[in-house]
């Protein structure tokens, strides 16, 4: 103890506990307590060159880039393990930090292959402009270099090329800590380590693409965008993904009019840089063939190109045809897929037609008013520091998977406490606390009793036939959690159940426990077109129709000139179901398609066929479209500018960067121009700002949302008018049939839909659907994996093989809604006969019951 | 020659339980476990002053002193005996294993730990057999599992074998190891001590260093002090191989000399022929060469000398060897067992292996021993090209642990020993020792596979 120096952990407790103090070559700072010195170097403007560390993953110190001098300490230590302590002070170019820095890229240089003029990486490559900077200029290696075969397959989206590959470890590293998919990982050592995945197993994340990103080098190339493009030839715009309703910020990049590759863009609110594997490489449907690009209206029975001006007339024509038979011969459906102006201006057409039958969703999702009104609403941040979070929705990695990874987060990195409620495992189950796998389509009632629970009302046994061990752990995390901002997280279970009451019971426990709640939509824009007045019971900013306070009503009509119909108008199911009965004279769908994209598919068909006049806006010709009166070709994502909202109400904008095909336009103006047409005035807008100013004025929830501050990635959030309080709930009884099988039908990742079906980089990967089933119910049936079984549904019957698998509850069957289901339905599309309407999931499904049953059945042998 | 760990193994089966107790085995652990208290058990270890056998020379007592008061805890035995030239755990395992288990329970008692693992070398098959027996016979006698010899003690011991890596007897390597990860040495800080196996306080010992704490227990730390000398205290054992007439294990008190090994125990130099150079202490330490001959074998007395003790692996070499073979099969193995992690031991190591191959084949340019101690500055920056090395040029180093600094020794030491011997291999195209011998230079690119 004769030694008069303070330890390190002394002198920090001696220092102000909130900042240290560091000196970087000479320019002192202050950062906070943790703080890695290169995290602090950059905040005092001094980059120190390293190839390893990623701000976003578990610092390894392996590339030895990083190393640096530190006064009073021995050796060398790296930059990014080295938490900086007070008063330290950091030389970075040093003579012997110097010769480390050349010699580490003289190493790492010496087996590259140094290939650069064909890398996609060269020009954007951090080894090239280290090595610029840093480097020592020439190489002394004249031996032989390393050899690898080169590229090889990671994935049907991943290539690697071993032979560039600096073993940075960010790649593995991201795929275990990040992803969760520990799918690829070193092998061999010394001289010979390489990255590899292991045998039989492909490296198959939904995040696999990050890894690219992630590459200091070259050595990672993604199949769709690997010699497309030099990357000094590219431009680019931040733009806002428009996969799923999560938002995440990306760079839309293009050259020549083609959007050629989508990069994350770090924004600590909504994606932390990351994107999934649809959201990064589910651009190419832009520039498919198959892309409308004129209007067409039919003439004797056929649907033929015609001019604008002939299309909007004839648009504009059946829809004052049909207005005529009072508002209920009217339903508009769709705007969730575009942006918020647009999505106004087709809320602002329907009521101008006068109805207010228009529904952005299409019987697929939750509430309304519940999603727009959420109260008190989580941010996407907020899970980090959640005291718990409760999961009660799709299985979020195959549905929002960017919110799956931050949930993820927050269970295992900051240790949240998670409870999953869902009819069965999901993604997310192996991060749970508890999960409270259920009857599907009874969620709302285990949420309610858990709000009971939660505020000490007995509970016999929970209800839903969920386990009474898992209820109570559920309940004690819970009460833990209460008044401590747990979360809770809500959004449609499945296609093959209502959900009805889920919306009211989410916020009901959400109430008893003090916590917020995080309502989830399944298409980009839903909570866009929410906010802009695409629910039959809302008006632009979320204000209530019927209660019309808030001067809402009077300002929107005094924006428009017009009465807002006062009608009650019908939601998606009742539109469709109505229109099945032959008493809807125009459907208007934007983005819709009744046919392969709305869980009653029998319904939908029926509705298309019975309507008299239809105008679909779309940008393929899906079967609905193909049914059609007038067809307009609309502008997507990448070519027109707009505002989209995100679960959390953040406001954000997407970029237009490439020119849609054709004479495409986007919504907006073609639905100014048939609003122009059915009201008689003169067409307002000339721009997407015309849209926005328009509705930032008529709707006060916008009233703060500018265009200047929605620019960037932290957008600006927004909050309805009128704020969601669930009238009393009532849970209808729900009657089980023990010798059936409870339908479970969620959306996978990769699906057949209009718009991934035409992105090469899916073509390789399996979506075939099965049906999954408990092991019990597999040897109760008595067959085996791949066996095709009938399942005898409501509607329809469907030919399906089957699947163990036990994250399925016995009693239920899981069937992927957005996958073609049949074998022969496979046939059929390859023959091209029935290719119109290929068997879909959908056919099971009778929208209007609270829960979807089939009875299984097997097949007798082929003879 | 004093033998204190090595008594036993001359005697027949002394590997058999029976015979173990015969031989006065398992009376240390019951003194120490009946009438010692487990802070009683590591004040003796600390007055024996014993310094760690494993290569370090860290002193014992004082590492267990570093464990904060967290618990569980663990002790975790280091049998991976993988430096080259090393065979003396082996011949400990092999021959006296109780003496190890007995050793490790008396550890684990005085560090109130109730889970230890021996980690051994895979390669050791026979040794792994005979521990694995010794530790289900020393359950069978009571002396493991639930309450020990009637006390309050449990310990569990897990015998885990290695898979063949060289880099997994690095403390922080065998810890991710046994963890099931992949061996790579661990950042350091945070110490084992602190952080070490399942992220919980660890104490690693090597086997030798082990072995002695039962002798510690029956005849006083200050007994043990005795011996050696007075920073270097006690007994160790030498594993003297190379060429030398009598290669073996011998367990010398420190203080002994080089001379007096090599020639009393070893009977000096094959064939008479004069020495070329000795590697004091493994492959990583820096070479001796015949004028060094008369320094003690103590670790500070070898440091001084600009070498180290290391593991005690002694390896002589006399004047037919050639000296870039030496080192380049040296820096092969290096090369072979980096794993991976850091780029300069994973390049540099490699580099330097295909630099010293292509001279000693007959392909060296005059720049190439420069450009080899370049090389090796890269992961010794203050590596120095001319004179005899020193140990202490390692210091600072670019990688995580010490294996890539330990290629540029294996490498740098007998290029500036013998520098007019590589650059005759450079001048003639050709290996000069190789004359005469029949090997060709195409003999051995053969026979390097």
């Amino acid at each position: 103890m004769a030694d008069t120096k303070a330890s390190p952990e002394a002198e920090e407790s001696q220092a102000s506990p909130e900042r240290l103090k560091v000196t970087i070559d000479g320019v002192t700072t202050e950062v906070e307590p943790g703080t890695l010195l290169i995290e602090a170097a950059l905040k005092a403007g001094k980059y120190i060159p390293h190839f390893c560390w990623h701000p976003r993953m578990k610092p390894v110190a392996k590339c030895r880039m990083c190393l640096v001098e530190v006064e009073d300490q021995r050796g060398l230590p790296p930059a990014c393990t080295t938490p900086c302590s007070n008063e330290m002070v950091v030389h970075t170019d040093t003579p012997i930090v110097q010769q480390v820095q050349e010699s580490v890229l003289e190493l790492l240089l010496a087996n590259h292959p140094l290939d650069c003029p064909v890398c996609d990486r060269g020009g954007e490559c951090p080894l090239q402009d280290q090595t610029m900077a840093y480097g020592p200029g020439e190489s002394r290696f004249v031996e032989e270099k390393r050899h690898y075969e080169k590229p090889i397959a990671l994935s049907e989206l991943v290539l690697l090329d071993r032979e560039r590959c600096i073993l940075c470890d960010r790649c593995t590293r991201f795929a275990d800590e990040v992803a969760g998919d520990p799918l690829i990982a070193f092998v061999e050592r010394g001289n010979r380590t390489h990255v590899l995945t292991f045998p039989d197993e492909p490296f198959r994340s939904y995040f696999s693409g990050n890894t690219i990103e992630a590459c200091p080098v070259g050595a990672l190339t993604a199949v769709p965008y690997r010699f497309k493009a030099r990357p000094w030839d590219l431009e680019e715009v931040e733009s806002t993904c428009a996969q799923c309703a999560v938002g995440c910020r990306v760079k839309l990049q293009s050259s020549s009019s083609r959007v050629l590759r989508v990069l994350g863009v770090d924004s600590e609110e909504v994606n932390q840089g990351w994107l999934c594997d649809k959201g990064r490489f589910g651009f190419e449907y832009l520039h498919h063939d198959d892309r409308l690009t004129a209007p067409m209206i039919r003439i004797d029975g056929e649907l033929v190109e015609a001019s604008w001006g002939e299309a909007l007339d004839a648009a504009a024509d059946g829809i004052k045809r049909a207005a005529k038979e009072g508002p209920d011969a009217l339903g508009f459906l769709g705007g969730s897929r575009s942006t918020t102006e647009s999505a106004y201006a087709f809320s602002k057409l329907a009521r101008i037609a006068g109805t207010n039958n228009v529904d952005a969703q299409l019987g697929d999702g939750l509430e309304a008013a519940f999603l727009v009104g959420a109260n008190p609403r989580a941010s996407i941040a907020n899970l980090d520091s959640a005291a718990a979070i409760v999961v009660a929705g799709p299985d979020l990695k195959e549905e929002l998977p960017v919110l799956y990874l931050r949930v993820k987060q927050a269970a295992l990195k900051n240790g949240v406490p998670l409870i999953e409620c869902s009819p069965m495992q999901t993604g997310l189950s192996r991060y749970a606390a508890v999960s409270l796998i259920h009857r599907a389509g009874e969620t709302a009632q285990l949420l309610s009793a858990l709000a009971g629970a939660a505020q000490r009302e007995p509970t016999d046994r929970p209800p839903a036939g969920a386990s009474a061990t898992d209820f109570q752990r559920a309940v004690e995390i819970i009460s833990e959690a209460c008044d401590k901002n747990a979360v809770v997280i809500a959004g449609r279970t499945g296609l093959a159940t209502s959900d009805g009451e889920l919306g009211a019971s989410a916020t009901q426990l959400a109430e008893a426990i003090g916590g917020l709640v995080l309502p989830v939509a399944h298409r980009a824009n839903t909570m866009g077109a929410l906010f802009a007045g695409c629910a039959p019971d809302l008006l632009p900013g979320g204000s209530r129709l019927a209660d019309g306070d808030g001067g809402s009503r009077a300002a929107i009509e005094k924006a428009w000139g017009r009465a807002v119909p006062s009608h009650e108008g019908r939601d998606a199911s009742g539109i469709v179901t109505e229109a099945a009965r032959g008493n809807v004279g125009a459907l208007v769908l934007m983005g819709a398609d009744l046919i392969d994209d709305f869980p009653d598919r029998s319904l939908g068909l029926e509705a298309i066929g019975r309507t008299g006049f239809i105008v679909a806006i779309d940008i393929f010709m899906t079967p609905t479209a193909a049914a059609a009166d007038v067809v307009f070709p609309a502008a997507t994502f990448g070519e027109q500018s707009g505002c989209v909202v995100n679960i959390e109400g953040r406001v954000t904008r997407q970029v237009a960067k490439v020119a849609p095909p054709g004479s495409s336009q986007p919504e907006w103006y073609l639905l100014d121009q048939l609003t122009s047409r059915i009201s008689g005035k003169p067409a307002r807008w000339t721009s997407h700002q015309d849209v926005f100013e328009e509705m930032a004025a008529a709707a006060p929830a916008f009233a703060e949302v500018t265009r200047a501050s929605i620019e960037g990635a932290k957008g600006t959030v927004v909050r309805a008018s009128d704020t969601y309080a669930p009238q009393e709930i009532e849970h209808p009884p729900i009657a089980t049939d023990q010798y059936n099988h409870r339908v479970i039908a969620g959306r996978k990742l990769y699906g057949d839909g209009q718009v991934s079906g035409r992105c090469t980089a899916f073509r390789r990967i399996d979506t075939k659907a099965v049906a999954r089933l408990n092991s019990r119910d597999m040897s109760r049936l008595g067959v085996e994996d791949g066996v095709a079984v009938r399942l005898r549904g409501a509607r329809a019957d469907l030919e399906i093989a089957v699947m163990t698998d036990d994250s399925v509850p016995e009693g239920s069957v899981s069937v992927p809604f957005n996958r073609i289901a049949t074998s022969s339905g496979a046939d059929e599309k390859e023959t091209g006969e029935s290719a119109l309407h290929p068997i879909r999931v959908a056919d099971l499904i009778d929208s209007t019951a609270a829960v979807n049953e089939v009875r299984i059945e097997t097949l007798e042998s082929p003879a | 020659m004093t033998e204190v760990l090595l008594t036993r193994i001359s005697e027949p089966e002394a590997w058999r339980i029976d015979r173990y107790k015969e031989l006065g085995g398992y009376e240390a652990l019951a003194k120490a476990l009946k009438s010692m208290t487990p802070e009683e058990v590591a004040e003796e270890v600390k007055t024996s002053e014993i310094r760690g056998r494993g290569g370090a020379g860290f002193p014992t007592g004082v590492k267990w002193g570093f464990l904060p008061d967290v618990y569980p805890r663990y002790l975790v035995i280091n049998a991976d005996e993988g430096e080259p030239g090393t065979f003396k755990d082996r011949e400990l395992i092999e021959f006296d294993p109780h003496q190890l288990v007995e050793g490790t329970i008396i550890a684990a008692y005085a560090l109130k730990v109730n889970w230890s693992a021996i980690y051994i070398r895979g390669e050791m098959v026979l040794g792994a057999a005979r521990l694995e027996n010794a530790v289900r016979d020393a359950y069978g006698a009571g002396y493991l599992g639930k309450n020990i010899l009637g006390t309050e003690f449990d310990l569990d011991i897990v015998v885990h074998r290695g898979a063949g890596a060289y880099i997994c007897g690095e403390e922080t390597a065998l810890l991710s190891s046994l963890e099931g990860q992949r061996g790579e040495p661990r950042l350091k800080p945070p110490f084992p001590a602190v952080e070490g196996l399942y992220a919980k306080p660890t104490i690693v010992n090597n086997v030798e260093t082990i072995s002695a704490v039962p002798h510690i227990v029956n005849k006083g730390g200050a007994w043990y002090a005795s011996l050696g000398t007075e920073k270097s205290r006690g007994t160790k054992i030498f594993s003297l191989s190379g060429h030398v007439n009598r290669p073996g294990n011998y367990e010398v008190e420190l203080g002994t000399t080089f001379r007096s090994l090599i020639d009393d125990y070893g009977l000096g130099v094959r064939g008479g022929n004069k020495l070329k150079a000795v590697i004091p202490g493994g492959a990583s330490s820096v070479w001796f060469v015949e004028e060094d001959l008369d320094t003690p074998l103590d670790f500070d007395a070898i440091a001084a000398a600009g070498s180290m003790l290391g593991s005690g692996a002694v390896i002589v070499m006399d004047e037919t060897t050639c000296a870039v073979r030496a080192a380049a099969r040296l820096v092969k193995f290096f090369s072979h067992e980096s794993c991976g992690q850091c780029t300069p031991c994973r390049e540099g190591c490699a580099w330097m292996y295909k630099i010293l191959t292509r001279i000693e084949e007959g392909a060296g340019r005059s720049e190439d021993l420069d450009l080899l101690l370049s090389v090796g500055s890269g992961i010794t920056p203050a590596l120095k090209t001319e004179g005899r090395m020193a140990m202490s040029e390692v210091l600072p180093y670019t990688t995580i642990c010490v294996l890539g600094p330990s290629a540029v020794t294996a490498m740098a030491a007998p290029l500036r020993l013998f520098r007019e011997e590589f650059e005759e291999h450079i001048r003639l195209g050709a290996c000069p020792k190789a004359a005469g011998t029949g090997i060709t230079t195409q003999d051995r690119k053969a026979s390097r596979g």
